[in-house]
């Protein structure tokens, strides 16, 4: 019974819808910051598998990996709106559609 | 029976505020949702053991990084014209079925083939003593260079947001 009882089948599951919607965030919007919290709900739903299968296993190295990547977002998240507000100045928009330096 | 009850609201919560994060048009609605979703997944760490983890959680997710995208997005005073909504209903559709063609239906008919989990009940796992044992006296090389790294990402933001780039 699927519903009778909560193993690390369910939780992975809930970590595997958290990182659909993230790539659905990821591929369909076009402001910034709902990108950047799309990423970090992502991130969120790996760090939830991970200390599902650190539980599961019963190795406390999962949860060591959570904080690296805790440590890694956060320096992400500071990098990023650092970028946002170096192309904001430029193009005065949070659209990312707008930015195409590189592409040409 | 209190545990699956827990886990299902929890579980209800976290795909609800994650949906809000995705459909709003005002970004300052998806950073609140985002803010419960930490929280909520702080709630769930703590359900597997992980108090020091969930501890964590609230602290840099919930405490610090929310509050410095809220604080951006309040800098900003984003025009009407970019608060429209930015997507189409088609687009959404079809990063639907690309995710759960392409993700979701492999990964989950993986996880129920894969029957055979060990079970662990060790009551002092995953606490801030475990944890520091194992962080300063297995994994300081890579603690260390995480504060390399986290120097490099403070530079780097500086340099990004000079007045001349």
């Amino acid at each position: 019974m699927i519903w009778g009882s909560v193993g690390p089948v369910q939780y992975l599951d809930l970590a595997l819808i958290l990182f659909g919607i993230g790539t659905i965030g990821v591929l369909t919007r076009k402001n910034f910051f709902i990108l950047l919290m799309s990423l970090e709900l992502m991130l969120n739903s790996v760090n939830l598998s991970l200390i599902v299968f650190s539980k599961f296993y019963g190795n406390t190295d999962g949860n060591i990996l959570v904080l690296f990547v805790i440590a890694i977002s956060a320096s992400e998240v500071c990098v990023g709106l650092a970028i946002l507000i170096a192309m904001v100045r430029i193009r005065n928009s949070v659209d990312v559609d707008l930015w195409r330096e590189l592409k040409h | 029976m209190l545990q699956i009850i827990v886990f299902y609201s929890l579980a209800f919560v976290a795909v609800l505020m994650s949906g809000i994060v995705i459909t709003r048009k005002n970004p300052i609605a998806g950073a609140l949702a985002m803010v419960i979703l930490f929280a909520d997944l702080a709630a769930l760490y703590g359900l597997l053991d992980a108090p020091a983890i969930a501890t964590f959680q609230l602290l840099v997710y919930a405490g610090g990084i929310m509050v410095l995208v809220i604080m951006s997005i309040m800098l900003f005073n984003l025009k009407e014209s970019e608060l429209q909504l930015d997507f189409q209903i088609k687009d959404m559709v079809m990063g639907l079925a690309v995710v759960v063609l392409g993700l979701v239906c492999p990964i989950g008919v993986a996880l129920f083939a894969f029957s055979s989990w060990p079970q662990v009940s060790d009551t002092t796992f995953g606490g801030l003593h475990e944890i520091g044992n194992v962080l300063v006296r297995g994994k300081w090389f890579p603690f260390e260079i995480l504060s390399f790294v986290l120097i490099v990402a403070t530079i780097g933001a500086i340099i990004f947001s000079k007045r001349k780039l």
